[in-house]
């Protein structure tokens, strides 16, 4: 067990470290000198050099990577063109759209493994019926349209919802919940097709397999031969199209947020392209494809924890 | 390979008799076939789009201006007086021209990559799953941001930002087949008859994995399509004046509560097409891939 989550654990590391290579290299491919990006207005060349020298522009690209890197480690991600702290604008963006997905996750798993179970369970019959085509209609779906949909009736329509902004929880519950609910419908619907598909799937093969079979034959109730048994089973192969489905989960909170004008972190990426905010962009990036990163490491854990047999081959499929 | 005596000629050509039964189960699948109709219509629009709209994408009418449907404009106007009609059939060229170019990029990056790390093992294989891992950190819309960012909004570039976000994907699918492939029989027989690698490859196992690659790009290419719509809709794909689905989204956002037809129309437009290839991907998937029916 220890040499397998040593192995998952550094191949993660090569991954992390080759992204962040990517990242720094992909925003030096940015067109424009980021040195007079931060200089503004200025275009003293005077200033320009004197910002190139501030920022560590006129070192060597491996110097720089390196150093930012070894910055970047101590939790330290540069300032940005306004002279604000990468690191603490991202910490305080990141709450507003965690809270987002989490809810959205939450929401998603709920409708997902729910009619996946049902369908599988009823396979054939018009619950079944009913749970594959809201999983074929919700693959289909453009998300955001959907929220603009979504804006137009419950919020200028019947004036039930806020159509944008956001809240803090802190400082009004209901009102933080209340502009929460659309985004997270829109975001967890998606994931919850996607989760539909694959609970029945996998359910359908669980419940055809010979350990339920036998639990039927000792006499067992349905209803523990379906939750202890085939669900317990199939919830693993789960596990890992959650992990997998953080990128598009991602991918999903950038447009939300955008749609519902909530000042989370996929805004923030949008933002810091528009103003072409190097600094920034750079460490949004590196956030984003690390935190991708390190929760697929969790699910490969907690999968390696439910199934013991991947430990002893020692490759998750 | 060659063989001094002719095979025995069977009655019935095995190809011909294996297409005529996939023909047979496609036909029974009723909700395969609208797919594949719906799916024609729209590439048929698409392509004729010149011919069938009723008015050119830009032609402005501005005496009607946000106008309800009407003989003239049966979808109505938008914000400039253009017809709602016309942009949405010439939109259909943004959203199939993405939707089939992403995913054959995806698969012209996966397939080789994927065939070779499952087929040769080793240390290949290491590094392009390493690489695999790489690719799918980082987000299909932050490949995209970064993309427009550095060679700026087009369609061409976001159907590069689609293909290259598919193609982790589908490299794990064309890796496991090939895995697979390379224990069969026939391809060790191959080797045992000192084939060259390229001649298994491209004779035993390319042509094995097809049906399988033809599942995956049929499910790909509705996602590319509603791809291709968020990128436009967020200003990083088609560029106005030109029709876009996802563009007159985009314009409609200011008209939610004025003109809500504006966002609607289009809107379904882009749910109906990637239906349709959702329900043929499926279609397809029962016939070509039994193993793995839902």
């Amino acid at each position: 067990m220890g040499g397998f989550l040593l192995r998952k654990a550094g191949a993660a590391l090569i991954v992390v470290v080759c992204s962040s290579m990517i990242v720094f290299a992909g925003v030096r491919a940015l067109p424009g000198d980021p040195a007079i990006a931060l200089s503004g207005e200025n275009n003293d060349p005077a200033v320009i050099a004197a910002v190139r020298q501030k920022y560590g522009l006129d070192k060597p690209l491996p110097e720089q990577y390196v150093k930012w890197i070894w910055h970047a480690v101590q939790g330290d991600l540069g300032v940005d063109s306004r002279d604000l702290s990468v690191a603490h604008t991202i910490v305080t963006r990141i709450p507003i759209t965690l809270e987002l997905a989490g809810l959205s996750v939450l929401l998603g798993i709920l409708i997902g493994i729910t009619s996946g179970v049902i369908a599988a369970v009823r396979r054939g019959k018009p619950s079944d019926h009913a749970a594959t085509t809201f999983a074929l209609v919700g693959l289909s779906l453009p998300h955001f349209w959907l929220g603009l949909m979504m804006i137009i009736l419950f919020a200028v329509d019947l004036g039930w919802l806020p159509s944008s902004g956001y809240v803090s929880f802190g400082s009004s519950p209901v009102q933080n919940l209340e502009h929460m609910v659309m985004p997270v419908v829109v975001l967890g619907t998606g994931l919850s097709a996607v989760l539909m598909r694959q609970m029945r799937s996998s359910m359908l093969s669980s419940l055809g397999a010979d350990y339920v079979r036998t639990a039927r034959a000792k006499g067992l109730s349905e209803v523990s031969v379906i939750g202890k048994h085939a669900l317990r089973n199939s919830l693993i192969t789960v596990t890992t199209v959650i992990g997998l489905q953080l990128g598009a989960l991602i991918s999903g909170a950038v447009i939300t947020e955008q749609i519902f004008v909530i000042p989370g972190f996929g805004r923030l990426t949008l933002e810091a392209i528009q103003q072409r905010d190097y600094t920034l962009l750079q460490g949004v990036v590196l956030v984003t494809a690390t935190g991708y990163v390190v929760v697929n490491l969790l699910v490969d854990v907690a999968y390696s924890l439910l199934n013991p047999r991947i430990r002893v081959t020692g490759s998750a499929p | 390979m060659s063989f001094a005596d002719p095979p025995v000629t069977v009655a019935i050509d095995p190809r011909a008799r294996r297409r005529r039964l996939l023909r047979r189960r496609f036909l029974r699948r009723p909700l395969a076939i609208v797919g594949l109709v719906v799916a024609t219509v729209f590439i048929v629009t698409a392509t004729l789009a010149p011919w069938i709209a009723p008015y050119s994408a830009g032609a402005s009418d501005f005496n009607a201006t946000l106008a309800h449907s009407s003989a003239k404009h049966l979808l109505g106007t938008d914000e400039l007086g253009r017809d709602v009609l016309s942009r949405i059939i010439w939109g259909a060229r943004a959203s199939i021209e993405a939707g089939v170019l992403a995913t054959m990029l995806a698969m012209a990056i996966a397939v080789p990559l994927g065939v070779v790390a499952g087929y040769y093992r080793g240390w290949l294989d290491t590094v392009i799953a390493r690489m695999t891992d790489v690719l799918l950190a980082f987000p299909f819309l932050i490949v995209a941001v970064g993309l427009a960012a550095i060679l700026g909004p087009s369609l061409t570039n976001a159907t590069i930002a689609l293909g290259v976000g598919a193609a982790p994907g589908l490299i794990r699918v064309a890796r496991g087949e090939a895995l697979a492939l390379r224990e069969e029989d026939y391809v060790r027989a191959a080797v045992a008859n000192g084939a060259s690698d390229l001649r298994i490859l491209s004779r035993h196992v390319l042509p094995n994995m097809f049906s399988t690659l033809i599942v995956q790009a049929s499910v790909a290419i509705p996602s590319a399509i509603i791809g291709e719509a968020v990128l436009s809709f967020l200003g990083l794909g088609v560029q106005p004046p030109t029709p876009s689905w996802g563009v007159m989204l985009a314009d409609a956002q200011s008209y939610l509560s004025q003109a809500p037809r504006l966002a609607i129309y289009p809107g379904i437009a882009i749910f109906l097409c990637s239906l349709s290839f959702n329900l043929l991907g499926d279609g397809l998937r029962d016939v070509l891939d039994p193993r793995t029916t839902r």
